[in-house]
């Protein structure tokens, strides 16, 4: 590959890394956690649902 | 008005049905070829009967016919639960069910007489290749719009999983079946050499990566939780395993064509992004077994149960082997060895047969409208014969793997091979003979779990089952889109 494109391909995973570091921050935001605890008992409630 | 809306299981129903029919004939045909390869006799002389031939209907019919039944019946299923609404487009979903069973039978009816595009998982021909775009955007139509009509805002993590399960498999299929038709049953792909090979293990590790993966990671995601009867370990850890899991895949093809022409660099991207795929398997698997926390005992009694913590351990230990194996100075031992096979089929029988089948075990009773499967016995039975099945064949192929790959690379100290192909061959013989073995009891288990489904099924053929009542939660603040109404 020649230079310019090495560039682009270096700032392109920095930019990716910071986008996954983001992602990471904005999961274990507190705020989303009862939503969270709420979304983990999901799959329980299809035992319930039968009537 | 009182809530008359039901779930529409009838398509789940018949998925369900086709998962068990294709498992029971794409293992048979695999346990054939398995013989054949112990005793060669059996190809009898006949075209259509040769390995070569046979061998495209076995991956076929396990990976599309079952995995893909089973794929696309849980998918229906867990968007309607998790989104609390009614599947949407009846008549189109009911369409995908009977236009996927087509394509599977044209596709297996037409590989064994040579019409094929000999490539990996791409075998079918480009008619068959068209009726299959048109079967999955349908089927794509089908998720997104049920997603489209939720009644709950967040989208639950195994839609994410299907989703992307979807969306990469149309772009995969489609950018590597572009081809030149000269006949009805001939056709020739628009690239040619390196870059061929190159778009083919693109799509061929992506087949892995998406429909065998991220697909069964959705099954996964519901169906543990649901069969523990314990909240998922970690839901913030399964989205970002979501994102790291496809932003990470699509890189790592290359590692199938290590020591080829390809250009040495883009070899060495697939080997790095590979070790890099250990986090989101590692993850998914953890997530999955940590969910067991507190439930252990469930385990003990509950064969669904067994299936999926089996499956999960097997997903761990296959992606850690197949981010080894994909280190060049380990795959100049592996490459083209039976390790290959041993490492697939630990995969494929391990991970993605056992995730499935506990699944459906979870899945099949409430689809058909019993409060449990019709023989627990015989699940346990189908447990413990799928599970000595499995060592069997990948202990078996391991060992014929590593033995192959010491004996092709010995040298004398004239640098001369020290071994003819032939008695590689002959040396790992009695291997075959064991994994033959492995395969009959994988393939006996799949006839017992066919004939418990049809047992349970006996209310579904008297049509006695009742709809289940689609539970209507109270819209949230401001919810995007607006949740439909029940309707009868």
């Amino acid at each position: 590959m020649n230079g310019t494109l090495l560039q682009v391909a270096g700032v392109a995973t920095v930019l990716l890394m910071l986008l996954f570091v983001a992602i990471w921050v904005w999961v274990w935001h507190t705020g989303h956690k009862p939503k969270y605890d709420r979304l983990a008992r999901m799959p329980m409630d299809d035992a319930e649902d039968r009537q | 008005m009182p809530n008359t809306e039901t779930y529409n299981d009838r398509v789940v129903r018949l998925f369900l049905l086709a998962a068990a029919v294709w498992g029971v004939v794409g293992m048979s045909v695999g346990v054939f070829v398995a013989a054949q390869l112990a005793w060669p006799a059996l190809n009898f002389d006949t075209p259509w009967l040769t390995f070569s031939r046979l061998r495209p209907d076995h991956t076929f019919g396990v990976i599309f016919a079952f995995g893909g039944s089973a794929l696309m019946g849980t998918c229906y299923y867990v968007v309607q639960r998790t989104g609390h609404t009614r599947l949407a487009l009846p008549k189109l979903a009911t369409l995908t069910f009977w236009g996927w069973q087509l394509v599977c039978v044209l596709a297996m009816a037409t590989m064994p007489f040579g019409i094929t595009q000999s490539k990996e998982y791409a075998e079918p021909e480009w008619l068959i290749d068209l009726l299959v775009a048109a079967v999955w955007v349908s089927f794509g139509t089908v998720f997104f719009a049920t997603l489209a009509r939720r009644r709950i805002k967040h989208i639950y993590v195994a839609n994410w999983y299907y989703g992307a399960f979807i969306i990469a498999v149309a772009l995969l299929h489609i950018v590597n079946n572009i081809v030149i038709p000269v006949s009805l049953t001939k056709s020739y792909p628009v690239y040619s050499g390196t870059v061929d090979a190159m778009v083919q293990w693109w799509y061929g590790h992506n087949a892995v990566a998406f429909f065998l993966t991220a697909g069964f990671l959705g099954m996964m995601y519901y169906f543990v939780p649901r069969q523990a009867q314990q909240p998922l370990w970690s839901y913030r850890f399964s989205i970002v395993n979501f994102w790291a899991l496809i932003s990470v895949y699509m890189w790592a093809g290359s590692h199938h064509l290590l020591f080829t022409a390809l250009p040495d660099w883009v070899q060495s991207v697939g080997m790095a992004f590979s070790i890099l795929l250990l986090m989101p398997s590692w993850g998914s698997a953890a997530n999955g077994l940590l969910t067991f926390n507190g439930s252990w005992q469930r385990v003990a009694s509950d064969p669904a149960a067994k299936f999926m913590v089996m499956a999960l351990v097997f997903y761990a230990a296959a992606t850690t082997e197949g981010s080894l194996m994909a280190v060049k100075t380990v795959n100049s031992l592996s490459h083209y060895t039976d390790w290959t096979v041993a490492h697939v089929h630990s995969g494929a029988i391990g991970w993605v047969a056992m995730i499935t089948i506990g699944s459906l075990y979870a899945m099949a009773p409430r689809a058909l409208g019993r409060p449990a499967m019709h023989s627990k016995r015989s699940m346990e039975l189908h447990f413990w014969m799928h599970t000595a099945g499995l060592i069997l064949y990948v202990a078996s192929m391991w060992t014929a793997g590593v033995t192959e790959g010491l004996m092709w690379r010995a040298t004398d100290a004239n640098g001369a091979l020290l071994y003819p192909f032939i008695d590689s061959l002959i040396a790992v013989r009695p291997f075959y003979l064991i994994r033959f073995l492995g395969g009959l009891l994988i393939v006996g288990g799949m006839i017992v779990m066919a004939w418990n489904l049809w047992h349970t099924a006996e209310d579904a053929r008297a049509r006695l089952i009742k709809p289940i009542p689609v539970p209507i939660p109270e819209p949230e603040p401001h919810q995007v889109p607006a949740p439909v109404p029940a309707r009868a």
